[in-house]
């Protein structure tokens, strides 16, 4: 009896290809964890560029550091250029703030407004934690060049969620996507991200270009490079607090 | 009394030229009050009807909330707080016989996009099957068509988006809206059709079907606005306070009738029937100066005869008595068929209606046409109020006139 | 022999009194409802044209060039700003017809009160001393008008909805045409309203342009708009086109618009509001030739028997007429004369005093609480020559008609 189980498991296997049988392999779940641990960190902190690109108008870059305490603590400091230097946001368990120096005060933001007028959303760099907020299944694979990924698609476990559905392309080699494509409830396509230039960074092996582009505006896209990074380190408590937030540096 | 009235009548007709001419004045007199008064009354049903159409019902429902005290605002709310059992209460007030239909609205204020550009605008979610007389006769179509109950991702815009987006009929227009989480959710809608609107507050509107609204802003079935038809729009007032006290409080909502709900709008609609008192007012003072002046003419010019009269006998009673039954008689006449000229052309432009020369007036009258139309008490208030003008003005003269001598009477030429 | 005519026009009159008091009083009352209706028509509009001109937008509007349609105090994000508004204003002011060049910025931005979250607003920034004159119509309510450099206005529907109130302070968060955001503490300063058409606009607030600049990055001359006011209104048409020259002349290739395009669809409202008058003044002075003509036509008549007469005596029929024309034209220039000067104190007095307006939708007609009748010497003029002329053509006919008549049958006919 169990022979002929696993002889119907093993011709199955070999029925359907080698594709689905690494599909078994891995759950949705785990894929997407995986792609958690990569590209949103809970620790550590980096510094990245953030390039706007507006047709009609010149490119504008701003410079940032991010700091990571866990899935509810994010700082982040504008570092360049000159217009911006000494604004930030910080995301403090369920709030967001955002602070421009100019105001002497910290004001509260909502995650899905855009950053700076940015691509970005808030929430795109202040809470992104996928296995948190989305349920994902797997619905497929795919050869893109060569590279055999992925496909899954998430969907948000509330609707308080920035985004009502996302799919991702993930490499089945080593889970970095490549891909996201991000849509609003109504299922209309909102914008997609690409991600490549994979090089060991801070500890990681993870894309550090992010090129994002919008689906609503033509020729609105947003490039986020990660410069440097260092995902071991320890960031005091003390950082994330509105007061340091003001202080502006 | 048939003595006098055969006397009246022929003096009158002996007298043609002078009768006509007396006569004519109390005519014209009537039949441009009559015209003026239907025209106020076109312009005004117009304006109500749109408002009442497109905005706020005969009664407007919305779930409660503080009130903010401008006019202009409280016309141009857009409720965030929304209506929780919408079809639940629909089916109770059908109930009710005085209501003859209610209407659900979603007003959303989102912005639009055609890829290019975003701007912030008002999209509102109709039920297409129940908006017959606001897609037909207050924004018809001039390019494509209206939305049908049927349709599912389509939109009905007026010429500005139109022209903003420089968007035609099959062109997209994406919508952005907030649902009540504070996601941003996007649609994208097939322009079905563009309007033409008389009216500034309806012409920057965009309609979609109600299901898309729901589904865009994520309302889950609930909504925000519950336009209420009535058999009797003067009911308004009584059958929102009966609906406040039946229903009102239990269910959260706010009952208000159109004309307090029309805030702003009602205002306008208000000041165009002062336009309109007035108006006629000054028409009416002309029209009764003149019918005066033409009476007091033609009766002093009569003194003589008045004279002769009293030569052979006439009692003075009787010369009174004998020149106001003519005065009567002539405006008896004369009124009546300046009122039933004045109807005739009424009824043909109620049906054709008065096109608006110029594009101004076209917000003055809040469409294209003016269907002008009369209300008995026009009717009637004219008529009387033109033939005892008449009579007014003959008695004075009479009564002066028989008061003279007769020697003194026939020698006045 | 005119003087002679004139003599026995007037003897006539006078030994008619009443037939020539009734008729001169139909006329009378005719050149006062003309008079009184053109006014009408003339105060609603000039009103509505008054509060527009100066709670709003100023006569003529500068701006850089671009194509987009203005509407009504709404930001253009995307339009291109102009440069060294400073020497243009002083190119402009040069000119005797102008009385003031206001520079203006326009932008959206979010207001954050204390801890809640921020709210949208709209604010146009202006030069604090230069601005009322070109919008006198912008009332303060409370507090001051842009005394301090960190001073915010808010119009009255922006400070209700934010339950703000004099001395709070809030921050404004705008960005700029790059994108850069920026943000500064302001003080509430004032709340004012713009009087007329307050309920259209009371959600535009004010900071004084120099904040604005810092707050977005911009350079000491760039402005959005400059706003001329006129010191006389009437002078705008040719103003433009004066003022586009003068700009070219010096190398400034702008777009020079009259209020009228920069409001939107609210100049669409003004011109519906405004064409009910007009319309009803057309109707009006129908209405007069109908009464007047009437009134005439019922005299002449009674007085067949005296032109029989004066033809049987052998008076030419030019004459008779001559005599007639010259009875009417002599009385109703004593009528008309008497209708409008009772028609002018009228105006005077409700211009001085005027018509308390409740609806709050009839503010915007009135230009404010009172609804004030403005004089105007056209339409006195109009209206006394045309009364004049009406009776003139309204008598003529039928005298020709009566003078055509054998003295035989004039005679014969006894009224």
């Amino acid at each position: 009896m169990k022979g002929r189980l696993i002889l119907a498991l093993l011709l199955s296997g070999l029925l359907l290809g080698r594709s689905f049988v690494s599909a078994v392999e891995f759950s949705s779940d785990q894929i997407i964890a995986e792609v958690d641990e990569l590209i949103n960190s809970t620790t550590g902190k980096y510094t990245a560029e953030i390039t706007i690109i507006r047709p009609g108008k010149d490119d504008r870059t701003s410079k940032v550091e991010v700091f990571i305490k866990g899935i509810s603590k994010v700082l982040v400091r504008y570092l360049a250029p000159a217009q911006e230097k000494g604004q930030g946001y910080l995301r403090l368990n369920d709030d967001e703030w955002l602070f421009l120096p100019n105001a002497n005060k910290s004001i509260r933001v909502s995650g899905r407004q855009n950053m700076q007028g940015s691509d970005l959303a808030n929430d795109d760099l202040l809470k992104v934690k996928l296995t948190e907020d989305y349920t994902s299944m797997l619905i497929g694979t795919d050869t893109i060049e060569g590279v055999a990924v992925y496909m899954l698609e998430l969907t948000a476990r509330n609707p308080a969620v920035a985004y009502g559905r996302l799919k991702y392309w993930v490499r089945q080699s080593d889970f970095i996507p490549i891909k996201t494509e991000y849509y609003a409830i109504s299922g209309k396509m909102l914008k997609t991200a690409i991600y490549d230039e994979v090089i060991e960074i801070g500890g990681k092996v993870r894309p550090t270009r992010m090129e994002i582009s919008s689906a609503l505006r033509k020729g609105y896209k947003t490039v986020f490079t990660i410069i440097d990074a260092d995902y071991k380190y320890e960031n005091p408590d003390s950082i994330f607090t509105r007061m340091y937030l003001e202080k502006g540096k | 009394m048939m003595e006098y009235l055969k006397i009246a009548f022929r003096n009158l007709s002996r007298y043609k030229k002078r009768s006509i001419l007396t006569g004519l004045g109390m005519l014209l007199g009537s039949f441009l009050l009559i015209f003026s008064f239907a025209y106020g009354n076109g312009i005004e049903e117009q304006l109500i009807s749109n408002m009442v159409q497109s905005t706020t019902g005969h009664l407007r429902i919305t779930a409660h909330k503080e009130s903010s005290g401008s006019d202009f605002e409280e016309a141009f709310q857009v409720e965030k707080n929304l209506i929780d059992n919408s079809e639940q209460i629909r089916e109770e007030l059908t109930k009710h016989s005085g209501i003859r239909d209610v209407k659900k609205q979603i007003n959303i204020t989102g912005i639009l996009s055609n890829g290019y550009k975003m701007k912030p605008g008002m999209i509102i979610g109709v039920e297409p099957e129940k908006e017959v007389e606001l897609f037909h006769r207050i924004l018809p179509a001039t390019q494509g068509e209206p939305l049908s109950k049927e349709d599912r991702g389509a939109i009905y815009i007026g010429p500005v988006v139109a022209a903003t987006y420089e968007v035609g009929i099959g062109d997209l227009l994406t919508v952005m809206a907030e649902t009540q989480d504070g996601v941003t959710n996007v649609g994208d809608f097939v322009v079905k059709g563009i309007f033409r609107s008389g009216s500034p507050q309806t012409e920057m509107n965009s309609y979609i079907p109600l299901f898309d609204a729901d589904a865009l802003a994520q309302l889950g079935g609930k909504v925000n606005l519950l336009k209420v038809m009535l058999e009797d729009a003067q009911s308004a007032e009584a059958v929102a306070t009966m609906l406040h006290q039946e229903m009102g409080t239990e269910l959260g909502i706010e009952i208000k009738d159109w004309k307090s709900a029309g805030g702003f709008f009602f205002g306008t609609i208000i000041a165009t029937q002062v336009f309109n008192i007035v108006f006629c007012a000054i028409l009416f003072i002309i029209v009764t100066i003149t019918v005066m002046n033409t009476m007091l003419i033609a009766v002093y010019a009569r003194t003589r005869e008045i004279g002769t009269l009293m030569a052979i006998g006439t009692k003075r009673r009787q010369i009174i008595f004998l020149f106001i039954t003519e005065a009567f008689l002539l405006g008896f006449l004369a009124t009546g068929l300046g009122i039933i000229l004045g109807s005739g052309l009424v009824f043909w432009l109620q049906k054709v209606g008065i096109p608006a020369f110029l594009e101004s007036m076209r917000y003055a009258y809040g469409g294209d046409r003016v269907y002008p139309f009369l209300k008995g008490s026009d009717l009637l208030a004219t008529y009387l109020s033109v033939v005892l003008l008449t009579v007014i003005s003959s008695i004075y003269p009479a009564y002066t006139g028989s008061k003279l001598k007769p020697v003194e009477a026939l020698a006045q030429v | 022999m005119m003087v002679t005519l004139f003599k026995m026009a007037l003897r006539n009159l006078g030994r008619h009194k009443r037939r020539t008091f009734l008729t001169g009083m139909m006329i009378a009352v005719g050149a006062l409802t003309m008079f009184l209706s053109f006014t009408y028509s003339y105060s609603v509009t000039r009103n509505m044209t008054e509060t527009a001109i100066k709670a709003c937008a100023g006569n003529i509007l500068i701006h850089a060039d671009f194509e987009e349609k203005i509407e009504l105090f709404m930001p253009s994000d995307e339009a291109p700003l102009l440069r060294d508004s400073d020497l243009i204003r002083e190119l402009l002011m040069a000119d005797e017809a102008v009385e003031e060049v206001a520079p203006r910025l326009r932008f959206g931005g979010l207001v954050a009160v204390a801890e809640q979250s921020p709210s949208g607003v709209i604010v146009t920034a202006v030069d604090p001393l230069i601005e009322p004159r070109v919008t006198p119509k912008v009332k303060t309510l409370e507090g001051s008008y842009l005394t301090k450099p960190d001073g915010i206005i808010l119009g009255e529907t922006t400070a209700k909805s934010l339950n703000a109130h004099i001395g709070q302070d809030l921050i404004l968060i705008a960005s700029n045409q790059d994108g850069y955001l920026n943000a500064y503490p302001f003080e509430v300063e004032g709340i004012v309203t713009h009087e007329g058409m307050g309920m259209f606009i009371d959600y535009m607030n004010y900071i004084s342009i120099d904040a604005a600049r810092s707050l977005l990055y911009l350079d000491e001359d760039e402005a959005f708009e400059l706003a001329v006011a006129l010191k006389n209104s009437a002078d705008e048409g040719k103003m433009v086109s004066a003022i586009e020259r003068r700009l070219e002349a010096n190398g400034f290739k702008l777009r020079v618009d009259s209020w009228k395009n920069n409001l939107g669809i609210f100049y669409g409202i003004i011109v519906g509001i405004k064409v009910i008058p007009q319309v009803m003044l057309i109707i009006i002075i129908l209405v007069v030739v109908a009464g007047i003509s009437n009134t005439i036509l019922v005299s002449i008549l009674e007085r067949i028997r005296e032109i029989g007469t004066l033809m049987a005596l052998g008076t030419k029929r030019r004459e008779v007429m001559g005599i007639f024309l010259l009875e009417i034209a002599v009385l109703s220039s004593f009528a008309a004369g008497i209708g409008l000067v009772i028609g002018s104190l009228v105006v005077f007095w409700i211009g001085r005093v005027g018509i308390r307006v409740t609806i709050e939708a009839l503010e915007f007609v009135s230009g404010g609480e009172y609804f004030y009748l403005l004089f105007n010497g056209m339409a006195l003029f109009i209206s006394f020559m045309g009364t004049i002329l009406i009776t003139l053509v309204a008598a003529f006919f039928p005298a020709r008609t009566a003078t055509r008549l054998a003295p035989v049958e004039a005679l014969r006919s006894v009224k």
